[in-house]
């Protein structure tokens, strides 16, 4: 297991396996490749090296191992030369070329002033042997900035075999420049630097991509990379691939798949991850399926196909026999699957199925395999590891272009400032609706008023999905307004806000409802049923923390908490159309009360709500019961709000 | 615009593959090939360096700035011993193109399940 950092904020919890080729100082090390350098003892800048630099060509200047400028992201030191009396400064490196084949030569270079003029020359014959030196443009320019950049030269070696070396230059008089990570390959592109020491240095194809669990063995053998400052891995759709331990995921078990990919267009359903048919998994994304596969019973998307070629985050768990996949965190597909993944002798690949077809082309910068299913939370904290990095478009809400999926996923990513956000649940439309980040939560608010205004009981906004001053997202002006979030958002749990009541908890359901609405629609008159809230918790009111502690000795002793009763539901009789009430929060049982019978609005009971009977009810504090009011309850005029935990 | 701009694909019959020096081409050994869905044809794939007209080289002595001129002569440079001018080399476009046929590729479906479950 590497450093601390090495994981970032991704999950390591029932971690087995991980890559993550921005990770450069324990997972990416780059291509096979052999660092043909001679001199071998000058490359060797890491930290600690103290040989002097005899032997290099210090032409009027002078020549230091400088300890304190390192390219970034490396260990190594820099050599730093300092031009004196206007001329060549110079120190030079070799290695033995052969005649018709292909080198790259590459080098860090800054100066201590920008603009400065430095140069690269290949020479023709044996330094110190008369040879002449060639004088080449490296990639980039010659331009030197204050910033270390990275020079490549690649060319088809045509004169006769043997040893040949390289200079770099400064010109100017009083120049400063630093070089570093001399490196000579041949290859027709620069590879990542490795370090030689002594002798050419080689790194394998296994020692490239390294496992952050250190438990398995990657090969990129079989891979492209790309011919820029990142030497990425890259599939170029034709044969790449990155081979897998065999048996790297078996059995029946839970599991995770977390990647990160940027694909090309075209590619129609390239295999990203999977074993396919030397056992079942497969995980794929292109133009016409994004998903898994697993033995036949899959969660991919096949119509629409939110396919891109921006970097995205693809997800797959299984946790039992369900079977999902996420896209960046928001969950596209849910299935069923129960089959093993195959066993110790299973082949899995990275970018093609395991017979050689259905290739993936683009990148896969990341890959995390666990033992387990990440929960969403934990999948969105993966997310968060790579957003930025890879600039991924977050679903944050301000657009509606950026419509969240749920209100927790912007939790998830991070937001926690309450405001009005747009939301898309998955199947519905966008919608904008206020959201606030409370009690570790994320609410939607489905329905306000205040000031007198809000919803009678039997209103038909109650129970039909018509809007109301749906683009009127101020909690405190006092105008009712219903929003589409009412319509179309599941949940369990709500929360009610009204006045200055505070309180430290949400109210939960027994099971999950698919909205507002449809738990508005139920069918009323279950006399069976009276005191006994279909939605709700029987809490006592006196022990809920935010309780309104005034009205705790009118409320009497048999208060108990209903967090949503139903339409006629909550009161003794359920008589047709004359109690109960919709969303109370603090309600009196009848018998407490002594009233057995079926009583009208003005005489059935429930506090602090919306929509309740007693009294009026589209004032904050509302209760009423066969004969008990109270004025400083009934009269009030607060604000109110609904959420609802999504 | 192909990231490999360089990057050559050559087909050749199955059967020269044991001709193949993978000193000379991305592959690492016949097991990593891909072959055509029938077998009878696979590909390797390398870097090219064209250089279109002779390349006159002006060298320098760096010490005493003494010039000294060589040529390079045109050609494209990097292809295998295999090639021969006669097998089919493509960029590529032209060789995902290629692999999309169903000479190279089965039809996707057929791994797939008739229709996504919900």
């Amino acid at each position: 297991m590497s450093g601390k950092n090495s994981f970032g904020q991704i999950s390591t919890s029932g971690l087995t396996f991980a890559y993550d080729t921005g990770e450069i100082f324990n997972s990416y090390k780059g291509e096979a490749t052999t660092n043909m350098v001679l001199y071998s003892e000058y490359q060797n800048l890491a930290d600690g090296y103290t040989e002097a630099l005899s032997g290099w060509d210090t032409h009027e200047g002078t020549m230091l191992i400088d300890v304190a400028n390192k390219v970034p992201g490396f260990t190594n030191r820099s050599i730093k030369m300092s031009c004196v009396n206007a001329n060549v400064y110079k120190f030079h490196f070799g290695g033995t070329l052969t005649n018709g084949q292909t080198y790259t030569v590459s080098f860090w270079g800054k100066a201590q002033v920008a603009g400065g003029y430095g140069n690269f020359m290949l020479g023709e014959g044996m330094w110190g042997n008369g040879g002449g030196y060639l004088v080449i443009e490296p990639a980039g320019g010659t331009n030197l900035t204050t910033e270390f950049k990275r020079f490549k030269y690649t060319w088809t070696h045509t004169l006769a075999s043997g040893y040949y070396s390289f200079a770099t230059y400064l010109y100017e008089n009083g120049q400063v420049g630093w070089l570093s990570g001399f490196q000579l390959e041949n290859k027709s592109q620069a590879t990542r630097y490795i370090a030689c020491n002594g002798a050419p240095t080689t790194r394998t194809s296994t020692q490239g991509l390294l496992d952050l669990t250190g438990n398995n063995e990657i090969n990129i053998g079989n891979v492209s990379f790309t011919n820029d400052s990142s030497e990425e891995i890259t599939f170029d759709g034709t044969d790449d691939y990155i081979s897998l331990p065999n048996g790297l995921m078996q059995g029946t078990g839970n599991f995770t798949v977390n990647q990160i990919i940027k694909c090309d267009a075209g590619v129609v359903g390239g295999t990203t991850f999977g074993s396919y048919p030397s056992g079942p998994l497969q995980i794929f994304y292109g133009t016409t399926y994004i998903g898994m596969w697993l033995d036949n019973s899959s969660a991919y998307v096949a119509s629409p196909v939110p396919f891109t070629t921006n970097t995205v985050m693809i997800t797959v768990t299984r946790n039992g026999s369900v079977t999902k996949f996420y896209q960046n965190g928001e969950l596209l597909k849910t299935g069923s699957a129960s089959a093993s993944v195959g066993s110790s002798g299973t082949l899995f690949r990275i970018g093609s199925n395991t017979v050689g077809t259905e290739r993936y082309a683009g990148k896969i910068y990341a890959t995390q395999v666990y033992n387990r299913a990440l929960s969403e939370t934990e999948i969105r904290k993966n997310l968060l590891q790579y957003a930025d990095r890879y600039t991924m478009t977050v679903k944050d809400g301000s657009t509606s272009a950026l419509a969240a999926p749920s209100a927790t996923y912007l939790k998830d990513i991070g937001i926690s400032k309450d405001g009005n956000y747009w939301l898309q649940p998955t199947g519905q439309s966008a919608f904008q609706a206020p959201v606030k980040f409370y009690l570790g939560k994320a609410m939607v608010c489905v329905m306000k008023g205040g000031s007198g205004n809000g919803f009678l009981p039997d209103s038909a906004y109650w129970e039909n999905s018509t809007l109301l001053n749906e683009y009127d997202f101020t909690l405190t002006n006092g105008a009712a307004s219903k929003y589409q979030s009412y319509s179309v958002v599941p949940f369990t749990e709500f929360y009610f806000q009204m006045g200055l009541l505070d309180y430290q908890t949400t109210f939960s359901l027994s099971t999950e409802v698919s909205s507002m609405l449809a738990a508005q629609q139920r069918s009323w008159n279950d006399g069976a049923n009276r005191s006994i809230p279909h939605y709700g918790n029987s809490l006592d009111y006196r022990t809920l923390e935010g309780r309104d502690r005034r009205y705790l000795s009118i409320l009497g002793t048999e208060i108990y908490l209903m967090g949503m009763d139903l339409k006629h539901e909550g009161h003794y009789g359920g008589g047709s159309g004359s109690s109960g009430g919709r969303i109370r929060v603090g309600s009196i049982l009848d018998e407490n009360t002594g009233n057995t019978g079926a009583l009208s609005y003005g005489a059935a009971g429930s506090a602090f709500g919306i929509g309740v009977n007693g009294g009026n009810p589209l004032k904050s504090g509302v209760c009423g019961y066969g004969g008990w009011t109270e004025s400083d309850i009934i009269g009030k005029n607060d604000d109110w709000s609904v959420w609802v935990v999504f | 615009m192909s990231n490999f701009p360089n990057r050559r694909w050559l087909v050749i019959p199955a059967t020269e593959v044991e001709n193949v020096d993978f000193n000379q081409v991305h592959e690492n050994s016949p097991e990593t090939l891909r072959y055509s869905v029938d077998g009878t044809k696979t590909f390797i794939k390398y870097e090219i360096n064209v250089v279109e007209e002779d390349i006159v080289m002006t060298t320098v002595n760096p010490e005493t700035m003494e010039e000294v001129t060589s040529t390079i002569p045109a050609g494209t440079y990097g292809r295998p011993s295999i090639y021969n001018g006669t097998l089919p080399e493509y960029n590529h476009e032209e060789i995902l193109a290629l692999l999309a046929t169903e000479e190279w590729t089965a039809p996707m479906d057929e791994n797939f399940p008739s229709a996504p479950q919900s």
